[in-house]
């Protein structure tokens, strides 16, 4: 009988986004692979070479093969690899995916599904539209800066009218769905189900999210680094009910910048189509005011009057006045909506738990967000031996991919790291903390936040391994000192990856030199 | 400045025109005739800052800025002598001067209507910015600010908001849907819907009084805002005399008529296209009504399962609205038994019948507004709940009117129960139950002198004599930064060698009361900072810590500084109220708070309150929430009495429980961020682009 002899966790470095490759050797058969997501974030520099790099890698360890394919969710940053690295990846003569895994939200003909994706289409086409629309004038205001960050997880949208399907769907879901024709066969897994790896060990593995319970689904934070947003509950409310009616035609409409017949008030400036007669605002020119240029429309005085009241640090009382601003007023609404969109599409992640011989569990989280991780205590899992519940799982959880780059919504802490009792316990977050500052409005955002690096080193007890440093650089794990039988596993030399050995258990034995992957 | 002596007399009121329904309105024949109103405005008095361009006065700053354009939209200036010929600009959607005019209107209708009923200028309080990690300079606090800005048309989009960080209203607008009989479609804007204004100019004044009140610690306290707001915008509508008079030209004087209720709902919700806040109330009151009409019976606790914020506070604004109806009700039963006819009836209504109920409405809805408004000083300064809302009210009533000769508080506890806001321990029937207890005098327990009974009162005779409770001129108690610091307004009374007449001209009633207050906090807090003998008897009257931390070592929770434990003096008011009988009230209104670290885990609490937190108690260390206490005193200044005392106990761990409870339902609190239920940077924004 089979047994697994070796398991590899390839984490691919310098994404800011996810790609694992699981290597499984099992006694008297070839080596097997399981590849979990492949992207980053779009608009990183050179983010198509680095992509390609991995694909390459992918295609030369795989030998072509790829035994099981997992998607865990539809965000760029999951899934560009394939666009990215078309070539490689999405090339049925260079690779071959031999089974697809793609959570229930997925699946074409389940009604709830297919409710849940039109919704999700609406509002990304209304976010997507907006960037492209500030893009194209170049508004340069933070909250209009978060809209075009945003839509980076949303993809590329397809210009209206080139793509197969009308209306022009989204490219990541084209990814899709090549991706579903691609492979030989496609699994669109139930939470609660416990399925076995399609592999020649079919290690069992529990699937935890994404939750059907709408309640649970809809219930996120959305994702703004520093800073808190407001949330918005239309379609799906922050307090979990989604009793509220979605988002209309024309209130979706309201989030674009131009008045419904998009006219300009005067012909050279940044005019977005004041709804007053032209002679209300004559010569009132925003930069015209602020840079008290005067044209022969400006009444007499004005530029100062504004200035009194709005400009100036101090008010006529000394007070500050420079917080009461609302210049990015107006882009508010429209930041509100790609934030809950994107916590939403977060919360739609498939969560795996694999279950290795020894009762360890490898925990690949995905993006999963506050409602997904609540719902994987709703039920319990039904393996060969027992049923097991949620928080058995986590308690015997080995290893474990930090959700959504460390950002602090992706992590539960009481219902979540608190319960991952294991003094072995490794975690994996693949992250680019530098690029990931310079998102969003300033501080940018924090990937990973520093309180979830935090008690990820205090749990691990050093055990954190990050896409974007060396372990055995990495200042913050040297407190905790650089355990042998740790270090011993991780092999870090090549510049794309880094390998753990999470099998087989206890002490290795003294490295060897080992040439190839 | 004209001559010394002026022929012409300063005038009384300055009325500005304003639509009385939205804008719609004025295309329908049905109501267009009614659709310009007039709002009645007292003219600025010399001791405040004169109306200017804008309008900007003492109060209010309207700075029409228009980011969505790019574009500003000249101020208008309302002494014009063509607009005082015509009280100001005639009513007009597409002009945007007129915008600016009206949200002046009637902002400064509901901060005079807040004034008079609360007895005092309405100031208004900045929260301070968020703080970034980082940020040079020294951390800011939340402060007084002169004066609300208002942004009529702030942003593109279907939303009105007050934000405490810009201490400003903020109001946008949009383009409508058509309806379904093909009218509308055009740009809607939010400044010109009165209700809108009402309510959101309430939001910035009740932060004023009361700064706490954003942050959100059960379900009632975050709905308890949006609900006042709405009551409110509620009963400004019936101030508008047109507007009642159309209603009851309809409904044949029935306010509990559906169609009315219905016709109220739409108008609320036409102004942003669609049915309103106040659909859920009426709609409430509504069913209520067809069920009883049927021979139904209502279930006291059908409201129970609701936990929404958003409609939870609907309760409360359809059981105030209830009151009205009863109280209008009684008020007009003569009138249709004078007349002969049956309420309803819409047959061949007198002129003069209309007209006298039209004049009943408005008093009723004076009366039950300032019932309302007066309400908010009997509440503790943290953490309301519904039933102490409707104790809050009935005790201010009582203070103020002893005899209740139209059972005006009977209809409040009617109205409250039936709809199962319930007062915890008070089961009983009558109303003197509910009101808040008067404090006990204190023990005597371990005094060493004995005898004398003390009480509150000759506890806080000590401090009274240090209060400025009046208008000065040259207080020696007055610090010398605070004297420095004062505004131009307020320097003109306290310095009494530059008299001239130009100072007499710049002396601003409002400054002064700024300086008194922040000066009269800054006393308290030294009163309270002072060990006394009493200091035990106060702090069970007050509900927080107040002796050295030695004696609270099963609470280290609590936040101290060095040995003194800290508090917050929240605001310290001087009132005059005046009763439908002549009856004069004078009050000072103390608020006082004191905060504690929460956690979540029940287990770490009890350890923290121990001090036996792993790393100490570390007075810095961010608890993952925090639990407030304190009370609100209330001394009677004829004769120096503490009358009331309300308050929170800040040892009541059953109270941490529920809140940590409440706040485990928060995505917040389950993950690893900042702390839950702090406010929001624009808790406002939020609350009203969800669900409304």
């Amino acid at each position: 009988m089979t047994e697994l002899r070796a398991l590899t966790v390839r984490m691919y470095r310098g994404l800011l986004g996810d790609c694992f490759l699981l290597r499984v050797e099992t006694t008297g058969a070839a080596r097997q692979h399981i590849l979990i997501d492949c992207g980053l974030l779009q608009g990183l520099p050179r983010a198509a070479e680095r992509m390609t790099a991995v694909a390459r890698d992918i295609a030369a360890t795989t030998g072509g093969v790829v035994d099981l394919l997992v998607v865990t969710h539809e965000h760029w940053d999951h899934l560009s690899g394939f666009a990215q690295a078309k070539d490689i990846l999405l090339d049925g003569a260079r690779i071959r995916y031999r089974r697809l895994w793609l959570a229930w939200t997925e699946r074409p003909e389940d009604p709830q599904a297919r409710a849940l994706r039109a919704r999700f289409d609406k509002r990304k086409q209304a976010v997507s539209r907006l960037a492209l629309a500030l893009d194209e004038h170049r508004i340069d205001d933070p909250a209009a800066k978060l809209v075009r960050d945003l839509n980076g997880f949303i993809g590329p949208l397809d210009p209206p009218g080139t793509a197969a399907a009308p209306g022009g769907r989204l490219t990541g879901a084209r990814i899709l769905e090549e991706l579903t024709a691609l492979a030989e066969d496609v699994d669109y897994l139930e939470p609660g189900s416990v399925v076995e790896l399609p592999l020649d060990i079919g290690l069992p593995v529990a699937v935890l999210g994404p939750p059907r319970n709408e309640e649970r689904l809809f219930k996120d934070l959305p994702s703004s680094g520093a800073n808190k947003e407001t949330y918005l509950d239309r379609g799906g409310s922050a307090t979990g009910a989604s009793d509220e009616p979605d988002y209309t035609e024309e209130e979706l409409a309201n989030y674009s910048l131009f008045g419904v017949d998009g006219t300009a008030s005067d012909g050279g400036a940044l005019a977005l189509g004041s709804p007053f007669a032209p002679r209300y605002h004559a010569g009132l020119n925003e930069s015209d005011v602020e840079n008290r240029t005067t044209s022969p429309d400006t009444p007499a005085g004005i530029a100062d009057w504004f200035h009194t009241h709005y400009y100036d640090k101090l008010d006529e009382q000394g007070q500050s006045q420079s917080e009461r601003r609302i210049d990015g007023a107006n882009f508010q609404a429209p930041a509100s909506l790609a934030l809950k969109l994107d916590s939403d599409t977060n919360n739609t992640s498939l969560v795996l738990a694999i279950r290795l011989p020894d009762d360890r569990f490898m925990l690949f989280a995905a993006d999963a967000q506050v409602g997904n991780w609540l719902s994987w205590h709703d039920q319990d899992y039904g393996f060969a031996d027992r049923r097991w519940s949620a928080e058995e799982i986590l308690g015997a959880t080995a290893l474990y991919k930090v959700g959504h780059h460390g950002s602090h919504n992706a992590t539960l802490k009481g219902q979540g790291l608190a319960m991952m009792t294991r003094d072995d316990l490794v975690a994996l977050v693949s992250t680019v903390e530098e690029e990931a500052k310079s998102q969003g409005r300033p501080p940018g955002w924090l990937m990973p936040n520093p309180e979830v690096r935090k008690a990820l080193l205090e749990r691990t007890q050093g055990r954190l391994v990050r896409g974007d440093r060396r372990w055995k650089d990495d200042e913050d794990v040297t407190p905790y000192g650089r355990k042998r039988d740790f270090s011993a596993r991780l092999e870090e030399g090549n510049e794309l990856f880094v390998d753990y050995r999470i099998w087989p258990p206890g002490p290795l034995p003294r490295k060897r030199r080992s040439n190839g992957p | 400045m004209g001559p010394a002596h002026s022929l012409s007399t300063k005038p009384s009121s300055r009325c500005l025109r304003v639509f009385a329904f939205d804008p719609q309105a004025s295309i329908e024949l049905d109501t267009a005739p009614i659709n310009d109103a007039i709002v009645e405005l007292p003219w600025e008095e010399p001791w405040e800052d004169s109306l200017a361009k804008g309008p900007v006065n003492d109060y209010l700053e309207v700075v029409d800025y228009d980011p969505a354009s790019a574009c500003f939209y000249q101020p208008v200036d309302l002494d014009d002598p063509m607009l005082l010929a015509q009280h100001g600009l005639p009513p007009s959607d597409g002009n945007p001067q007129f915008h600016q005019q009206m949200v002046f209107a009637v902002a400064m209708k509901t901060i005079r209507t807040f004034e008079r009923a609360l007895g005092r200028m309405v100031l208004w309080m900045r929260e301070p910015p968020r703080r970034t990690a980082g940020a040079e300079g020294p951390p800011r606090y939340r402060d007084y600010i002169k004066r609300l800005r208002i942004y009529p048309h702030a942003m593109r989009e279907a939303n009105a908001y007050y934000s405490p960080q810009k201490a400003a209203l903020l109001f946008g607008y949009f383009r409508g849907k058509p309806a379904r009989d093909g009218t509308g479609g055009g740009w809607i804007f939010t400044c010109l819907s009165q209700d809108i204004v009402a309510h959101e100019t309430a939001h910035a004044i009740l932060h004023g009084m009361w700064p706490r009140s954003i942050e959100s610690c059960n379900a009632d306290a975050l709905a308890f805002h949006e609900a006042f707001a709405d009551i409110i915008a509620l009963f400004q509508h019936f101030t508008v005399a047109a507007v009642v008079r159309h209603e009851m030209r309809k409904s044949g004087g029935a306010m509990r008529s559906v169609s009315l209720l219905n016709g109220l709902a739409q108008q609320f919700g036409r102004g942003t296209g669609r049915e309103g806040p106040l659909r859920f109330a009426l709609q409430m009151v509504e069913d209520e009504e067809k069920e009883l009409a049927a021979n139904g019976r209502l279930n006291p606790d059908r409201n129970a399962r609701i936990t929404q914020p958003h409609k939870r506070g609907q309760i409360l604004v359809a059981a105030v609205f209830d009151v009205f109806v009863t109280i209008f009700e009684q008020r007009t039963d003569d009138l249709f038994r004078l007349a002969g006819r049956r309420r309803g009836d819409t047959a061949n209504m007198s002129v003069e019948l209309i007209e006298r109920l039209v004049v009943e409405a408005q008093k009723a809805a004076d009366h039950v507004l300032r019932m309302c408004i007066r309400g908010l000083d009997y509440l503790p300064p943290v953490d309301v709940t519904f039933g102490e809302y409707l104790r809050a009210i009935l005790t201010a009533d009582a203070d103020l009117v002893p005899v209740d000769r139209r059972h005006y508080r009977v209809a409040f506890a009617e109205a409250f129960r039936k709809r199962g806001v319930t007062v915890r321990g008070c089961d009983f029937v009558t109303v003197d139950t509910l009101l808040w207890e008067e404090p006990a005098p204190f023990a005597n327990a371990g005094r060493p002198s004995g005898g004398e009974t003390r009480s509150a009162d000759t506890s806080f005779a000590e401090v009274l004599p240090r209060l400025l409770l009046n208008v000065v001129y040259d207080p020696a108690t007055l610090s010398t930064d605070l004297r420095e610091n004062a505004s131009e307004g307020a320097k003109a009374y306290i310095e009494p060698r530059n008299i001239t007449p130009d100072a007499i001209e710049r002396r601003n009633l409002r400054d002064l009361a700024t300086l008194i207050v922040k000066h009269n906090q800054k006393m308290i807090q030294q009163w309270l900072a002072k060990s006394e003998e009493d200091d035990e008897e106060w702090e069970h009257l007050l509900g927080i810590c107040l002796r050295p931390l030695e004696f609270h070592q099963d609470k280290q929770t609590v936040m101290f500084r060095g040995e003194k434990p800290r508090v917050e003096v929240h605001s310290v008011r001087v009132a005059r109220r005046q009763g439908p009988d002549g009856q004069s009230l004078h009050q000072l209104i103390i608020q006082v708070t004191q905060r504690r670290r929460g956690y979540f885990d029940p287990a770490v609490q009890a350890a923290a309150d121990k001090g036996e937190l792993a790393g100490g108690t570390d007075q810095t260390a961010e608890p993952d929430f925090w639990f407030r206490g304190g009370a609100t005193l209330l001394v009677d200044l004829s004769d120096g009495r503490v009358r009331r005392v309300v308050r929170k106990r800040i040892d009541d761990d059953g109270r941490l429980a529920q809140q940590r409870g409440f706040l485990l339902g928060d995505p917040d609190a389950l993950t690893f961020t900042g702390q839950p239920g702090a406010s929001p940077p624009e808790p406002f924004a939020f609350l009203h682009r969800s669900g409304r």
